[in-house]
Parts: structure tokens; sequence; C-alpha cells
């Protein structure tokens, strides 16, 4: 379970979050939708532990991760965060697959485990076929597959997507939209960051929370 | 501990930087490489001129100045008065090439008298000492050898003596050339020969050896001989060892020193390329952190892909430098060492490994390399993960 309890992130006077609290189940599919600043992508990074929240807490299965020291955040990121970012963040030099190991690196499984996750995630995220591809030729469409396959590979109980629809055509749209629906019923709880009403009434049970200058809305 | 999946991601990283790390790996090498040739030279010089110390008398006697020789007679005085054992007589003088001026130090020895000593063993072992006295024989350094062949010189060669009458010496075998650091301009001949080459009388001789077989007495000895001759010199081996090692010590000494002063040059130069290097990689390094790596994860990363690094260049450089110096003789750089103005030198360096000095290298080698690219590493390890956001 996760809850977000009276978090406020300051940016020297300015408020980006304000005042916010919220409870998610484990397996419940939030969006966070709202115009651009309202605050989506801060409240993620709080969920994510990237960052600290100003004041308030952030409780994930009972530990108070936004009070977790660098080491603590760090682990928690890796077993329990899936964080598929906006622009992806792949390593360009690295091949789809080689990107996908890099999250494995410090669980220091052996090569047997590791290598059978990544197919795992790769077939999860229906992008095995470009597995030895180097990263910085795919589409964007793979590019985000590639994303989602290694934030799937430890699998983590939350995944996390900062606006994922903004780089995808109608086709791919669609299929991201399958691929949630097999996330949920794998029990993940998703938190979505979006505007793209495409991802407004998705066939799957959703809770939208709506920001705007960093509040609650609705 | 270190999982497989590590060491391949570890190979990866190597594999995708390697045009980073590349300019650091040579200039590594390079270091130690000049670092360790010269090492190898010094130390092989030393095992050598100790060998060949070690095989000397204990004492050498001259004459005061070299003015005049000794007399046979003081062979009988010193043996009676001090009980000396394994007395040698010997003519050892240079002998100077017109017009060229380049000289051989001619060695006399009465090859009867010394035939247990260990200096000569090698003739004697061969067999061939018969041979070697019946007829007017002498060995060669390897320095006197090249000489003598380049003036086509192949089986004898003509020496003048000072009656201007020439006396013809065949050119029975050359000196080892491992030792050729003493024995480079030496040429060996039985006594009466030398004393004939110099025109010095039979009862005259250049120098005297002999052993003090108690050890105490090596300090008193000398003192007493400068007491009962007034006109002579004493050299102990101990001081002609010590004479070799200052040499060698000096000439290893300028390279600690060069050494050092590139060792710095290459702190600074590791410094500021892995401050560039890391601060390239910042971003991927921040996506690393972003999911899920620690500070510790990263360090231990990066620092096992500079340790690969210098490890390797340390080995190659190493094993090049061995190379080098016991497989080609170390051209160029022995003549640092052997640099002589007298018949060229070409020596044979036997391989010597000094596991101490290798193991001082390393330390002055990885030490101030982890010292230089540990604050840039650092930094960079604990970037904020939200760079990765941005
Ligand atoms: N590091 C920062 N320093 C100062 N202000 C910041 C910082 N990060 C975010 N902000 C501000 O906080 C507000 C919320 O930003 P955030 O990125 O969360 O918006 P968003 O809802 O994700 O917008 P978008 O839809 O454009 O991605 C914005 O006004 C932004 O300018
Ligand atoms: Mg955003």
């Amino acid at each position: 379970m996760i809850k977000v309890e009276k978090v406020s992130k300051c940016y020297g006077e300015f408020y980006a979050l304000k005042d916010i609290s919220f409870e998610i189940e484990q397996g419940e599919c939030v969006i966070l939708s709202g115009v651009s600043g309202s605050g989506k992508s801060t409240l993620l990074s709080l969920i994510g532990a990237f960052d600290k929240p100003t004041s308030g807490f952030i409780e994930v299965d009972g530990d108070i991760i936004s009070k977790f020291p660098d080491f603590h955040a760090s682990t928690y990121r890796l077993q329990k965060i899936g964080f598929v970012f906006q622009d992806f963040n792949l390593i360009s030099s690295f091949s789809v697959k080689e990107n996908i190991l890099s999250a494995t690196i410090p669980l220091n499984q052996s090569k047997k485990e590791t290598n059978k996750r990544i197919e795992e995630a790769m077939n999860l995220a229906n992008i095995s076929h470009k597995a030895f591809q180097n990263s910085s030729s795919l589409s964007g469409g793979e590019k985000q597959r590639c994303a989602i396959a290694r934030a799937l590979v430890n699998n983590p109980d939350i995944l996390l997507f900062d606006e994922p629809t903004a780089s995808l055509d109608a086709k791919s749209v669609e299929s991201f939209i399958k691929m949630l629906e097999t996330f949920h019923h794998m029990g993940k709880s998703i938190i979505l960051a979006t505007h793209d009403v495409r991802l407004l009434d998705l066939k799957i049970k959703t809770k939208v929370i709506r920001l705007q200058d960093g509040e609650i809305i609705a | 501990m270190i999982s497989s999946s590590f060491l391949n991601f570890l190979y990866l990283t190597l594999q995708t930087n390697r045009t980073r790390h590349l300019s650091i790996f040579i200039i590594g090498s390079l270091i130690v490489f000049i670092l360790s040739s010269s090492l190898f030279i010094v130390s092989s010089l030393k095992y050598e001129s100790k060998k060949v110390v070690e095989a000397m008398s204990d004492f050498t006697i001259t004459k005061l100045n070299h003015r005049g020789y000794l007399h046979t007679s003081q062979i009988d005085e010193l043996s009676q008065k001090y009980g000396l054992s394994a007395i040698s007589s010997r003519v050892q003088e240079r002998y100077f090439t017109t017009p060229q001026g380049y000289s051989f130090l001619i060695i006399g020895v009465d090859f009867f008298e010394e035939q247990g000593s260990k200096e000569f063993s090698d003739i004697s072992k061969r067999g061939d000492f018969k041979k070697f006295l019946m007829g007017e024989n002498m060995l060669i350094g390897q320095g006197v050898n090249d000489y003598l062949s380049k003036n086509h010189y192949d089986k004898y060669f003509n020496f003048k003596t000072p009656s201007g009458a020439l006396k013809k010496i065949n050119i029975f075998d050359t000196l080892a050339q491992n030792s050729s650091i003493v024995s480079n301009d030496m040429v060996i001949i039985p006594l009466s020969l030398a004393q004939e080459i110099f025109g010095m009388q039979e009862d005259e001789l250049s120098s005297i050896g002999f052993n003090v077989p108690n050890d105490a007495e090596w300090d008193n000895v000398k003192l007493e001989l400068y007491e009962s001759f007034y006109d002579i010199d004493v050299v102990s081996k101990k001081e002609i060892q010590n004479m070799y090692d200052e040499i060698f010590n000096f000439k290893s000494g300028l390279f600690i020193m060069l050494f050092m002063i590139l060792l710095f040059t290459y702190m600074v130069l590791l410094y500021t390329k892995y401050s560039s290097i890391l601060s390239n990689e910042k971003r991927e390094i921040g996506i690393l952190r972003a999911i899920g790596w620690s500070i510790n994860d990263v360090l231990k990363l990066k620092f096992s892909e500079m340790s690969f690094v210098v490890i390797s260049s340390y080995l190659i450089g190493v094993l090049s430098a061995y190379i080098f110096v016991y497989i080609f003789n170390a051209p160029l750089l022995s003549s640092l060492f052997l640099g002589s103005s007298n018949l060229n030198l070409s020596i044979i360096f036997t391989p010597i490994i000094d596991m101490l000095s290798l193991m001082m290298i390393f330390l002055l080698f990885v030490v101030p390399f982890l010292v230089a690219v540990i604050i840039p590493t650092w930094r960079v390890a604990s970037t904020n993960p939200k760079e990765a956001l941005s």
C-alpha cells in the first residue's frame, strides 16, 4: 500500500506540490492527470524516492520511504519500483538486452537467473525480437518497450509511468494499453502521469487524481 | 561477492569505454615499462658484478700510484708474515691500440698457481686447460672480440712490445657475455706472455691477490700491510663491490627521480582525464542510480573498471620490459647504464626478477592511481538519481 500524507514540495518559494494526501491499494491503477506544470512528475519522483518532500511523508508497505537514507532509497528503487521515464533514459551505447541487464546488476544474481528474468521481461514488453539491437537505433515505441522491460525485470510491485503516450501513435497507444491491462492482472500497482485523454477510459478500473497547481482538485 | 553478471557488465562497460581508457593505458604501460626495464638492467648488472667480485681474491695489492712493479719476493714476505692463503701473482696492465686509442685490460695469470680459483674455473671446466696453456693463447672479452674482428683479426692478434717487436697471440675463446660488465675489455693470458708484452722482468708483477681466511682479521690486515710496506696500495673485495654498487645505485637513483616526475605528471593527467571521462558519464550514472544502483554499486563498477586498466597496464609494462631487457638485451637503454668511451659494451643480461622491486613499482604505480581517481569517482557516483529525470 502507498500512503501519501500531507506532502508538499517547494522549490525555493514556489510550491510544486501543496499538502497532497491520498492512498493507493496494492494492485490499483491510478492516473495522475493535470495540465503541464501541475506537479505530476514531481509527485512521481517523490513516490519513486528520487527526491524528498519538503514536508509530509510517503509510506510504502509500512516503510516511510521519504525518510530513507540514500542506500535504502536505492534498494527501494531497485526492488519495489519500476519507473518508465518520459524520455525513457536508456543508455544509448548499450543494446536492448544490455540496458535491461544493467537493472539487475546490484542484485548479484547468478547469470542463469539473470538471463531468465531478462527473457521474461522482454517477452512481457514485447521487445524480444530486438534484444541485440542498439538502443539508440530503436523507434520511439520500441524504446518505450525496452524501458518497460527494464522496469519489469526485477519484478517490482509498483510501476510508475511518466507521460507514457506522449510520443506514441494511435496503434502503439493501443498496444500500450493492452500491456497495462496485463500488468494490472499481474497485481501490480500502477501510477500513470498523463494528460492524454486516450488513457482516461481504460477497460480496467482506474482511480483518477487530478492535479492543478500542485493541489488535488478531484 | 562478485557475480558473473557483474563481470559481464564490467566487460561491457570496458568495451564501450575502451577509447576513453586507451591513453591512460598506454601512458601507464610506458611508465611501468621504463621503470621495470631499468630495474631489470640494474638487478642483472648487480648480480653479475657480485658474482665476478665474489670470485676475486679477498685483497689485491698494487704498487702505490701504479708506479713501477711489485716483486715476486714480496709474495714470500707476505705469506711468511701473515699466513695468507690462495696467493695469486698477476700482471694487470692496460694495452693501448693505435691509432684508435682503445685499450684492453691485459691480465696475466699464473694458471698453475690458480688452478683451484673460482675466477677461471670456466676454462678448466671445459677441460681445454692443457690445450690453452700449450700454445700462446688468450681468452678475450666480448668487446675485445668485436674490436678485433672488425679489424680482421679473427684468429690472432699482434701485440707490440716496448722493444718494437710484434708478439702474436692466438684467440682461444671468448669470455662469457653475461659477465661483460667486467670482462668486456679483458684479455686473459698466461703470466709470462703478459710480462713479455709489457717488457717486464720475470720477477716483476703488477698485482698480488690473496685471501685472508679469518674474516675477523680483514680490517687489521689492511692496516698492518700499510705499516710494513711503504709503497703499496691495498684494495679489498668489499671495496670493489661497494664501488660497483655505488655506480649502479647512482644510475638507478636518477631513474627513480625521473620516475617520480613521470608519476606526478601521470597523476595530474589521470585526475583531469578521469574527471572529464566521468563527467561525460554523468548521465549514464544518473540512469543507473535511478534504476536502483546504490553509490557503492557505482563505486564498485568504476573502481573495477579503472583497476582493470591500471593492473593490465602494469602487467603489460612489466612483461614488455622483461622481453626488452632479457630477450632483446635492452637496445638504447643499456647504453645509458653501461655507456663508456672505451670499446663498445654489449652485454647479455641474466634474467633476475627482483620481486621486492616489482612489488614496489606496483605500489608506487597503483596507489597514486587510486588516489588520483578516487575523488572524481566518488563525486560522480554520488550523483543524485534526479539527474536522470531532467
Ligand atoms: N528542480 C526544480 N526547480 C524549480 N522548479 C521546479 C523543479 N522541478 C519542477 N519544478 C517546477 O514544479 C512545477 C511542477 O513540475 P512538474 O515537472 O512536476 O510538472 P508536470 O505536471 O510533470 O508537467 P508536464 O506535464 O509538463 O510534465 C513546474 O512549475 C516546474 O517548473
Ligand atoms: Mg512531467
